[in-house]
């Protein structure tokens, strides 16, 4: 489903919100989500339906144990090798098949599990439906972001809708030129340019259309009165490896700092260690293979241990020279290495 | 700013009917002038050749012409052809020419059969192809699409769950994407020259620049034998030699032979006579019986032209070298075929 596709496809659910209540909004989205991910993916669809039917049985299941059972507090864990699905498909079914949507599903699938069980008020039992509606909400189906389908269920029952701004139908459109005319200009482009200029070009490709598409995803959602988190907080002006991850996709690295990090550390792994494992996750979620698994490796060593910069200008350029030469070729790395 | 949604659908909405008209789609010229060719105000062709790059190379329609009226047969000849096509691609075009310009008398159909082993797997796939959706109209994707069977290529479950197929519902959201497209990307082609005009040679070239046309009796008869460069020689038989059977009733060929049945049922409906076109491949002087047999058994109505057929000996020997790599005949084996086809073809004309 391209960028220009699932716009299409929010609209057709924006005209059809026109006559109905506020509320209808995330029901309706949830729908038009679940039969965009079938029309493009049909496998994709079921296999994100099964793993919602798998984590709301383990959420009702679970929330009946004590509050420090270890099932209750780590069980939800077991949805995340779902995740393999997506890079081994073939061998298991025979065929490859569309993986539209899982990667960002079953990260939302997991994290609202998480906040029904960890909830104090207990587990209402109905409120697993926001496990449905957390795997299908169309404007985030494609490319994210992850979020909590409780942070949903806060808006839907606040019921107060911003109304959309001239500022959200402007940043959805540079959301479409990014995604689809700038990333396809570098792309192309790319190959003209010779030695390391072809890295740059390819990573500014995969900037355009990730930010477009992100664009597309958060304003489109307030059209109908919905906030979703910002996952591009002007990236290039990170002064440091921990500035850069505090503003390039935000919503993954909040979560695997969330929930993959502080369990960790919490367990009693040291934080430099933690930090490690944490983002060799978040390469490996990207693509099982060995490109990503150095690059979330590196990118987890450079987090954990490498000095932030000094205060003088000169350190501060020199800081973020270095920063983008390592981003910009560990990108080139996973994607397009020999190991990519 | 409650609008800025609406805003942004009749943005797209406009985008889309201009892309439409314009078709600055981002395909070759080859797709883009075969369509022309179909929906031209003019009475359909006598004779229409289909078929692949092995057709556009190997078989020129104005030479053609030229043998039919030297020897006073005259009948008007045209060529539909598109690179790597499979056989689904042909539909939308022969069905628009057939509305258009009427049907034509004969049609020599080329047996398109995928033969290279790495792209089989997923040659009918998707089943309209990027040519088909951004061109073809609903009716016409239905009609490739709606209850076709694919290659049976051995998978435990229906190759309709593989990632490149689609549904029609999601091919038809990509013609409005296609459609978008176009409308941004007509005048950026035309500033870089990009969108050539399908008129005159171009157009009956089929919108490709190797593609043979326009040789006159004279300048056929003056084309000699050359020898092929050893090495490409040498490749082109490799090649040849790793080449998959034609076996059209073959599970593997399911696909393919009913998009085939499709364009024949299309044809002949139209009340247009169907003759089956096998180019040769490099060093090929004859086709395997058993393979005629089987197209006889799956298509028991139709004949099988093979230009090879009205050759022997020496020439034979020459025409079956005659060629740019394995699959592409060069000016002499193009001369030698198109000669082939026109004899054919007079006594068939001469029959009816």
């Amino acid at each position: 489903m391209t960028p220009l596709i699932h716009l299409m496809l929010i609209l057709m659910a924006w005209v059809i919100c026109q006559p109905l209540p506020q509320k209808a909004a995330v029901p309706v989205l949830t729908v038009f989500g679940m039969i965009a991910v079938t029309l493009f993916a049909p496998v994709a669809a079921l296999f994100i339906l099964l793993t919602v039917v798998e984590a709301a049985l383990m959420v009702i299941v679970f929330a009946r144990f004590d509050r420090k059972s270890g099932w209750r507090k780590w069980g939800t864990y077991l949805i995340l090798p779902n995740l393999l699905f997506v890079d081994f498909n073939e061998p298991i079914l025979g065929l490859p098949v569309a993986t539209l949507a899982i990667s960002f599903s079953i990260i939302r699938i997991f994290m609202t599990s998480r906040q029904l069980l960890s909830s104090r008020k207990g587990l209402h039992q109905p409120d697993v439906i926001w496990i449905l509606t957390a795997a299908f909400y169309l404007p985030a189906v494609v490319i994210g972001p992850v979020f909590s389908g409780t942070d949903l269920q806060k808006q839907y029952r606040a019921n107060k809708a911003p109304a959309p701004t001239l500022r959200d139908g402007r940043m959805v459109l540079q959301g479409l030129v990014l995604a689809i005319l700038m990333a396809a200009a570098f792309g192309r482009y790319a190959d003209n340019v010779p030695g390391p200029g072809e890295a740059v070009f390819l990573f500014i490709s995969l900037f355009a259309a990730f930010w477009g598409q992100s664009l597309i995803a958060e304003h489109s959602s307030r059209f109908f009165g919905i906030t979703l988190p910002v996952n591009f907080d002007h990236p290039w002006k990170a002064r440091s490896i921990k500035d850069f991850w505090q503003r390039w996709h935000r919503s993954m690295a909040q979560f695997v700092l969330q929930y993959i990090f502080l369990p960790l550390n919490l367990r009693g792994l040291p934080p430099r260690l933690a930090t490690v494992a944490a983002f060799t996750f978040m390469g490996v979620w990207h693509n099982v293979s060995l490109g990503y698994l150095v690059w979330g490796l590196v990118h987890g060593i450079l987090l954990a241990y490498a000095p932030e910069p000094g205060a003088a200008r000169w350190q501060l350029n020199m800081g973020r020279l270095l920063l983008w030469v390592v981003v910009v070729f560990l990108s080139w790395f996973a994607n397009y290495g020999p190991w990519s | 700013m409650r609008w800025a949604p609406a805003g942004l659908i009749v943005f797209l909405t406009v985008l889309a009917m201009v892309g439409g008209h314009l078709r600055a789609y981002e395909l070759t010229a080859n797709t883009r002038c075969n369509y022309v060719l179909a929906e031209q105000s003019l009475p359909s062709a006598d004779v229409v050749i289909i078929g692949s790059s092995r057709v556009m190379h190997g078989l020129d329609p104005d030479y053609i012409q030229a043998v039919l009226a030297e020897d006073k047969t005259g009948a008007s000849v045209e060529r539909v052809a598109l690179s790597w096509p499979n056989f689904a691609q042909f539909y939308p075009p022969l069905n628009r020419y057939i509305e258009t310009r009427g049907a034509p008398k004969l049609v020599y159909l080329q047996l398109a059969y995928n033969y290279y082993a790495d792209r089989q797997d997923t040659f009918d796939l998707p089943l309209n192809p990027q040519r088909n959706v951004a061109f073809g109209r609903l009716s016409e994707l239905i009609a490739v699409q709606h209850g076709a069977p694919l290659n049976d290529t051995g998978t435990r479950l229906p190759r309709q769950l593989h990632k490149l197929w689609e549904s029609m519902a999601a091919v038809w959201l990509t013609h409005i994407e296609m459609s978008v497209f176009s409308a941004l990307r007509y005048v950026p082609k035309k500033l870089n020259k990009t969108m050539p005009a399908c008129t005159g040679d171009f157009l009956r070239a089929n919108g490709n620049d190797v593609s043979a046309i326009g040789l006159t009796v004279a300048e056929a008869a003056s084309v000699e034998f050359t020898s092929m460069n050893p090495t490409t020689l040498k490749t082109a038989r490799d090649t040849v030699e790793a080449f998959l059977p034609m076996a059209p009733s073959a599970g593997w060929r399911r696909g393919e032979t009913a998009q085939l049945t499709r364009l024949v049922a299309l044809l002949q409906g139209a009340g247009t006579d169907v003759v089956f076109l096998i180019m040769p491949s490099i060093d090929q002087r004859a086709v395997d019986p058993d393979i005629l047999a089987e197209i006889k058994t799956v298509f028991p109505s139709i004949d099988v032209f093979f230009p090879m057929d009205e050759y022997g000996g020496e020439l034979a020997e020459q025409i079956s070298t005659s060629f740019k790599d394995a699959i592409h005949s060069n000016d002499f084996g193009t001369v030698h075929l198109s000669r082939a086809l026109a004899a054919d073809l007079q006594q068939r004309l001469v029959k009816q």
